[in-house]
């Protein structure tokens, strides 16, 4: 086996994390686009009947955090010492709260509810929340924080890791259902984040490419 | 500092799988219970406002499940090598998926809507939904198939693992709504490995002892 390969669906959706994990770390690899049918009906290989699925040299897995812990591991993006991944744990932790708020919450039930997106925005984004009542309080509020414990510019001290690629993928699903100039006049901090990691210069050209979806969500 | 210490509410909710895999590793430690106010205020050592949280020597750190991967790493029950590493998060992730629909689908649900609990035992336990269309299958089965690609009667071949102590506490979970008796008819397999587990000398320690709380859900 030559390259690591990705299966998923033809959208960034939950691999755009292990995609851009990828292409910072300068790992060549392949993608394979999968469909319902298939994963469901091969077990073996899809134990879940979810993608995506990852195989390299050393695993043939599925669960896309999984995958992107592997990544990060295996390719020197997951921090240097306990310390360090401790912090990269928390911002991964965090940020699945957060998708699984924005699926469940904005999109779906916008769907049937038109009050969902700004009801969402209020209990989760809005920096006024943050104090609120609530267990899940602002979540943009709580990564921003913890981003700012850092002064290189990134969740850890020692530079780029899967927390800064989480969280800007996580601001892309965000921009899904709100403006960039809305979430970035909340939380400057967090969109200049996704900036920089998006203009690095291997993500930049993996971004350019045609490995790169077009579409972040409904393929 | 000498002992590790953590923080939480007085039951074993989302804490457990620390609690236990900290008694399988042999790890003594110190537990307090929450300071509400604190969690709520102090956004320093609860940047997410919920817990629990660890300290120990090397870290000070929130996310039941960073905590969980930090313990197994530095303790080892994380597995010996990358491809052990990522069965680990295949079930972790697993198990997380399943959790959530536990308490979204079912739990939160029940009081309104006394039908929620069957609803969520056909879409979620009964393998007979192991085929189904929904993303989230009958994720119990998908455990059960993953236990048994192993020989060793735990999730790895190398022996007990964070991934076997969190598929126990979600059958406690479980077992906080459906009987002992039908969890065990439907996936054999994986009570076997809860009560294998529990009965670990260390662990079975632990559960006799003060630091293990009485209730899993309400203090």
């Amino acid at each position: 086996m030559s390259k690591p390969k990705l299966f998923y669906f033809s959208i960034q959706g939950r691999a755009e994390p292990i995609r851009l994990a990828l292409a910072a770390a300068g790992v060549d690899f392949e993608f394979e686009a999968v469909d319902k049918a298939t994963i469901k009906s091969d077990p073996e290989h899809y134990p879940f009947g979810q993608s995506p699925r990852y195989v390299d040299d050393e695993v043939d897995m599925v669960q896309s955090m999984g995958i992107l812990r592997h990544v990060g591991r295996k390719h020197g993006l997951y921090g240097r010492d306990h310390a360090e991944m401790a912090r990269v744990e928390e911002v991964i932790e965090g940020c699945s709260d957060l998708v699984t708020k924005l699926i469940m919450e904005c999109m779906l039930r916008a769907k049937s509810d038109p009050g969902a997106r700004e009801a969402y925005w209020t209990a989760r984004i809005d920096s006024a929340s943050a104090g609120g009542p609530a267990t899940f309080g602002a979540h943009m509020a709580f990564l921003d924080r913890l981003l700012a414990r850092s002064s290189s510019g990134y969740f850890l001290e020692s530079g780029l890791s899967v927390a800064d690629i989480n969280v800007a993928v996580v601001m892309l699903f965000h921009m899904e259902a709100f403006s960039r100039e809305r979430l970035a006049e909340q939380w400057p901090s967090l969109m200049a984040l996704h900036d920089r990691v998006m203009a690095l210069p291997r993500i930049a050209t993996y971004l350019a490419s045609p490995m790169h979806p077009a579409k972040v969500i409904s393929g | 500092m000498s002992k590790p210490k953590l923080i939480y509410f007085n039951i074993q909710g989302r804490a457990e799988p620390i609690r236990l895999a900290l008694a399988a590793a042999g790890v003594d430690f110190d537990f307090e219970v929450v300071d509400k106010t604190a969690m709520k205020s102090d956004a320093e050592h609860y940047p997410f406002h919920q817990v629990p949280r660890y300290i120990d020597d090397e870290v000070d750190m929130v996310q039941s499940m960073g905590i969980l991967r930090h313990v197994a790493r530095k303790h080892g029950l994380y597995g010996r090598d990358h491809a052990e590493m990522a069965r680990v998060e295949e079930v972790i992730e697993g198990c997380n998926d399943l959790y959530m629909k536990l308490f979204v689908d079912c739990l939160l649900k029940i009081k309104e809507d006394p039908g929620a609990k069957e609803a969520y035992w056909a879409a979620r336990i009964d393998p007979a939904s192991a085929g189904g269309p929904a993303t989230f299958g009958a994720h119990m089965a998908f455990l059960g198939r993953l236990l048994a690609r192993s020989s060793s009667g735990y999730f790895l071949e190398s022996g007990l693992s964070v991934a076997d102590i969190n598929v126990t506490v979600m059958l406690l979970f479980h077992m906080e709504v459906f009987s002992r008796e039908r969890l065990a008819e439907q996936c054999p397999s994986l009570m076997a490995l809860h009560d294998r587990v529990l009965a670990l000398p260390r662990i079975a320690a632990y559960l006799a002892s003060p630091l293990h709380p009485p209730n899993m859900l309400f203090g």
